[in-house]
């Protein structure tokens, strides 16, 4: 049936609409790829792709600079216009979304009648409930994510039963397509949990260390810490966006849950340390930050940020103090109603409630090579509060799973002094991480029974003719 | 069922959709925050005893008293005879480690391997010896003459040890000269290596051929505890700033 004119769902749901979006997408994914080079990945995927303002993005023509004129400096404009407005990704998607369902809530249409409509929606609610148990049950759905093989035939299952009781609503000719679309619907979905929900950071252990920190190299904080009992430390924080609005506004950092009040005197997105000696013992190294550029997309290292902030003690002016993210400079120590505290700038800083022990780090080589052929960890995890404790082994790409997060083995470094190895484990935690392996497996069974009711359709009309 | 009826259900589908996104831009605004952390459970260390080690190294056989506490490490890597690691002096400082090396002659010179030793403890700055930093006279044991160093490096950061207590055994040759040099390094956190130094020198001290007999320790063998700032073993240790000449040579 074609869709009626005067029906608002029919420009929604329009063809034309999805390969506009589709052409707008793929642009925003091309200007995306060269802003990275700039930006690097993370800034790309949050200001192009995620927030963006009121869902519009700011493309600069700056951006094409890279392909038309690679390593010239100097801002890229177009009569004197140096960007333009783009919808971001995430309205691209919802855009999408809508356009998917009103398509659907056009053209297709439910086929089955009496009980075997009945059957079907039973049917695809038995497959739903099965998979909606096995990703929200939290052991089963940590049980099943160890092994994603393991976890995209478990979903076949369901899924078939899905695409059965689609069969019953739908139809032959639509059953297949309503699945691969239900797919797709959830790919984008899927994008959204990630986005909002995602978070991801580095977790350092040296051998025979353990560690409950994780630390996202893309931020930073200033952090007060002070024991607070053999086992127990108390930190508060002050965010990045706060350091960084302080130095713009020239305002104090001032709050009854801090020790003292922070004058921010310069904010450096990146530094390098100059250092001189002190006197005649060259143990004792002072040093001075100095501003660099922030590293671009395709530097292999992190921006090094560092602050000049001015403590103040109930009103008291302390000192100036270099703060900085370079581990060469200890914390500042500061006395403040018998309690010391350090104060440090640092890497944004995550604490879990359980540990993570680093018992033997392999790193082989290829043989008569430094070429990398394998790192792996085996790992010892203690979680005191459920009293869980027990031995890991992760390689590339077999990551250990815990607590809803995955700690993939992604580096190594080694201490310069005594060349003991550490690893560098990269810890994800993404609520919707089991979305495109589900996404996945929906399409297959999708694109299955499309192609095998289709074969069907095709052989029975051959006998007919014949 | 019309077109029109699915209507309402697109509509409020499509806000659902669309909620995050005006979600997104009403996002948290930053804020000072607090909270508790409990520090991670320590390493649980396999405990040693103390044992006697034997090596064979270019046909002669050599042994030594492994203190107690030390852990062979898992691998010993080519241009080392042996590898031991032990625990920091707390549950978070870094776990300290034991290398023993050879090179046959005299391996350029005592003040040479010191200065290696130097450019590994400093990262931003070169220098040389601190008021610090101590090498003794070399001292006669059975095998040889051992030259103990104490060397301080500047902080480098949580992850990086900054203090080398060392001994340079130089083995002499039938016909004169330097037959072999061991290096026994041990390298870790300063608290670490103060915990550890008399069972570096008990290992050294009893470093000799396989087979012969094992000297008497003064000291050592009636398990006396380490002072503060005591030097391995009686070696005649002399402070840096009183052989200005002879450092200013390294």
């Amino acid at each position: 049936m074609t869709p009626s004119k005067s029906n608002p769902l029919s420009w929604l749901a329009s063809l034309r609409l999805t390969v506009t979006l589709l052409a707008l997408s793929m642009y925003l994914i091309f200007v995306g790829t060269l802003a990275q080079v700039e930006n690097g990945i993370w800034w790309v995927v949050e200001h192009y792709f995620r927030e963006g303002t009121y869902g519009i993005v700011w493309v600069d023509f700056d951006v094409f600079r890279s392909l038309v004129y690679p390593g010239s400096a100097g801002n890229v404009s177009i009569f004197g216009i140096e960007s333009h407005p783009f919808p971001s990704g995430f309205v691209i998607i919802a855009l999408l979304l809508v356009n998917l369902l009103a398509a659907h809530a056009v053209r297709y249409k439910m086929t089955g009648k009496g009980a075997a409509l009945g059957a079907g929606f039973g049917l695809v609610f038995v497959g739903s409930a099965i998979t909606a148990y096995t990703v929200l049950e939290p052991k089963t759905s940590a049980a099943i994510q160890q092994d994603v093989m393991l976890m995209m035939l478990i979903w076949t299952v369901p899924m078939t039963l899905i695409g059965i009781g689609c069969y019953f609503i739908f139809g032959s000719r639509k059953a297949g397509i309503v699945l691969i679309h239900g797919g797709i619907i959830l790919m984008l979905v899927g994008e959204y949990i990630t986005g909002i929900g995602a978070d991801e950071g580095q977790m350092w252990i040296h051998e025979k260390g353990s560690s409950s920190k994780i630390i996202d190299i893309r931020e930073v904080e200033i952090a007060f810490v002070t024991p607070t009992g053999d086992r127990t430390q108390e930190h508060i924080i002050i965010p990045q966006e706060l350091i960084e609005a302080a130095d713009e506004d020239d305002t104090l950092i001032e709050n009854q849950t801090l020790p003292l009040t922070v004058r921010i005197d310069a904010w450096m997105e990146n530094s390098d340390l100059l250092p001189s000696i002190n006197g005649a013992d060259p143990t004792q190294v002072q040093y001075r930050a100095e501003e660099v550029p922030a590293v671009t997309g395709t530097e292999q290292r992190a921006d090094r940020p560092s602050v000049m902030a001015t403590l103040f003690r109930g009103g008291e002016r302390i000192g100036q103090h270099l703060l900085t993210t370079w581990e060469f400079v200890k914390p500042v120590e500061v006395e403040v109603d018998g309690k010391v505290w350090a104060v440090s700038l640092r890497f944004r800083e995550t604490h879990l409630p359980y540990t993570i022990q680093l018992v033997d780090f392999r790193h082989d080589q290829f043989t008569g090579t430094t070429t990398p052929m394998n790192y792996s960890s085996t790992l010892r995890l203690e979680a005191p509060n459920s009293a869980e404790s027990r031995d890991a082994f992760i390689k590339m790409n077999q990551p250990l799973r815990y607590d809803g997060k995955a700690f993939f083995q992604s580096g190594f470094f080694q201490q310069p002094l005594n060349r003991n190895l550490g690893t560098i484990m990269q810890v994800a935690d993404n609520p919707g991480a089991w979305v495109p392996y589900l996404s996945c497996v929906i399409v297959t069974v999708g694109l299955c029974m499309h192609f095998v009711i289709s074969l069907m359709r095709y052989g029975r009309r051959a006998n007919a003719r014949a | 069922m019309t077109d029109l009826e699915y209507a309402p259900m697109t509509k409020r589908l499509t806000i659902l959709l669309l909620a995050p996104l005006l979600m997104l831009g009403c996002g948290e605004e930053p804020a000072i925050e607090r909270y508790e952390v409990t520090l991670p459970v320590a390493f649980d260390w396999p405990e040693t005893q103390l044992r006697e080690a034997a090596v064979e190294v270019d046909g002669f056989s050599w042994t030594w008293e492994v203190p107690a506490g030390w852990v062979d490490a898992p691998e010993v890597p080519d241009q080392l005879i042996a590898d031991y690691r032990f625990p920091g002096a707390t549950d978070y400082t870094l776990p300290g480690r034991m290398t023993v090396s050879k090179i046959d002659g005299d391996a350029g010179g005592i003040e040479a391997n010191v200065m290696r030793w130097l450019q590994q403890l400093y990262v931003t700055t070169a220098r040389s010896l601190g008021p610090k930093d101590k090498i003794s006279q070399p001292m006669s044991m059975g095998v040889g003459d051992a030259t103990f160093v104490e060397l301080y490096g500047q902080y480098q950061g949580e992850h990086n040890p900054t203090r080398i207590s060392a001994a340079i055994v130089q083995i002499p040759a039938e016909g004169g000269g330097v037959f072999q040099t061991w290096f026994f390094k041990l390298a870790g956190d300063e608290a670490t290596i103060e915990q550890n130094r008399m069972g570096m020198a008990q290992m050294i001290l009893t470093f000799r051929p396989a087979g012969t007999p094992r000297p008497v320790l003064p000291g050592l063998d009636e398990v006396e505890a380490p002072q503060e700032g005591e030097a391995p073993q009686g070696g005649n240790e002399v402070e840096a700033d009183e052989t200005t000449e002879s450092t200013d040579e390294l």
